[in-house]
């Protein structure tokens, strides 16, 4: 995973990009594609599209690898960078990325549209289920969600990379893994939590 | 706010937080289920699924391709616009060397219409400035090796 990399690592890596070295720019692109793939396909779900964008983000990244100064984990820049493609290529198709976090029903009303999780039976369908809810999130929960719980990355470092307040990040976590546990909740025999609060 | 996501800052919300991060923890340790928190482990394992990389196997290599050769073009417009602006260059001084040729002469004569050695000092004053021009650009072309 590109998190175990060291600032050393990633600012050697950088160097021999810069250097031009044989290979250099490949293997860096090998180390963080799972990393943009996550993000962009996370973002804008379009196979295809994603697939475009991940090429045009480590395209942007190389003609701007001079501006990279080894303070922070290079994950995290270019993390930055295919959030900054995605999030663009969103704003032209004119797709809402997000839900705010203070508007209360939207979110769970954006799942349920799409799909009756109470109607699905007991196990491996239940997960089936879960992963659909997961899909029919808005872009920016998803790839939060993916960026937290795949990738592992902080809540600051993810703050960077979505230019979003970390307490805003947090608040968005929070409301979407209570809305899927809310969801799931009365299938595994268990009651809502936070009715009340 | 809707009533059922309580206010972050909140204890209501600090607690629930909780949960959701010890739930969190202990399915990236792969610790027993606890049935406190049984709904949200089932969360964090269903968002812990890598999704399939549908990249083609060959994509870094294609990028890194794409890449070289965009810079080598990029290199080959900056040498091509260098070449260009040394040319110019060269004809504008070409063009001031044959105008000072054909009309020295008048300008000289002129100059010393306004008094004597008149002319010798804008002589000096442009031999000043040719001198500190070819100081500054023997120090960069050497520089530049």
């Amino acid at each position: 995973m590109s998190a175990a990399t060291t600032i050393e690592e990633d600012r050697a890596l950088v160097a021999a990009v810069l250097g031009h070295a044989p290979g250099a720019f490949e293997r860096l692109v090998r180390q963080y594609q799972g990393l943009c793939w996550h993000i962009v396909q996370r973002m804008v779900r379009n196979p295809e599209d994603a697939r475009d964008l991940c090429q045009e983000t480590f395209l942007r990244v190389h003609q701007c690898l001079h501006q990279y100064r080894g303070e922070r984990a290079l994950s995290g820049w270019i993390g930055q960078v295919a959030y900054s493609m995605a999030k663009r290529h969103l704003e032209r198709k004119r797709v809402p990325i997000a839900d705010s976090p203070e508007d209360g029903p939207s979110l769970a009303e954006s799942v349920a549209d799409d799909y009756d999780l109470e109607a699905s039976v007991a196990g491996a369908e239940i997960d089936q289920h879960l992963h659909a809810a997961i899909e029919s999130l808005p872009p920016l929960q998803r790839t939060l969600l993916t960026l937290y719980h795949l990738e592992e990355l902080p809540i600051g470092e993810i703050s960077r990379i979505t230019e979003l307040p970390e307490n805003t990040i947090k608040s968005h976590l929070f409301r979407t893994r209570k809305l899927l546990r809310d969801l799931l909740a009365p299938r595994m025999g268990l009651a809502e939590v936070g009715a009340a609060a | 706010m809707n009533a059922k996501h309580p206010r972050p800052g909140t204890d209501a919300f600090e607690r629930e937080w909780q949960l959701q991060e010890r739930a969190l923890r202990d399915e990236r340790a792969g610790l027993p289920d606890d049935p406190d928190i049984a709904a949200y482990r089932r969360v964090a394992h269903a968002l812990r699924q890598p999704q399939p990389d549908r990249l083609p196997s060959n994509f870094a290599y294609t990028v890194a391709a794409l890449a070289e050769r965009g810079l080598r073009a990029a290199r080959l417009d900056t040498r091509l616009e260098q070449a260009l602006v040394r040319a110019l260059i060269a004809v504008m001084v070409l063009g001031a060397l044959v105008v000072v040729v054909l009309f020295g002469r008048d300008w000289l004569a002129a100059l010393d219409a306004y008094g004597t050695g008149a002319s010798g000092w804008v002589a000096t004053a442009v031999a000043c400035v040719a001198l500190t021009w070819g100081v500054e650009g023997l120090r960069r072309w050497r520089f530049s090796r």
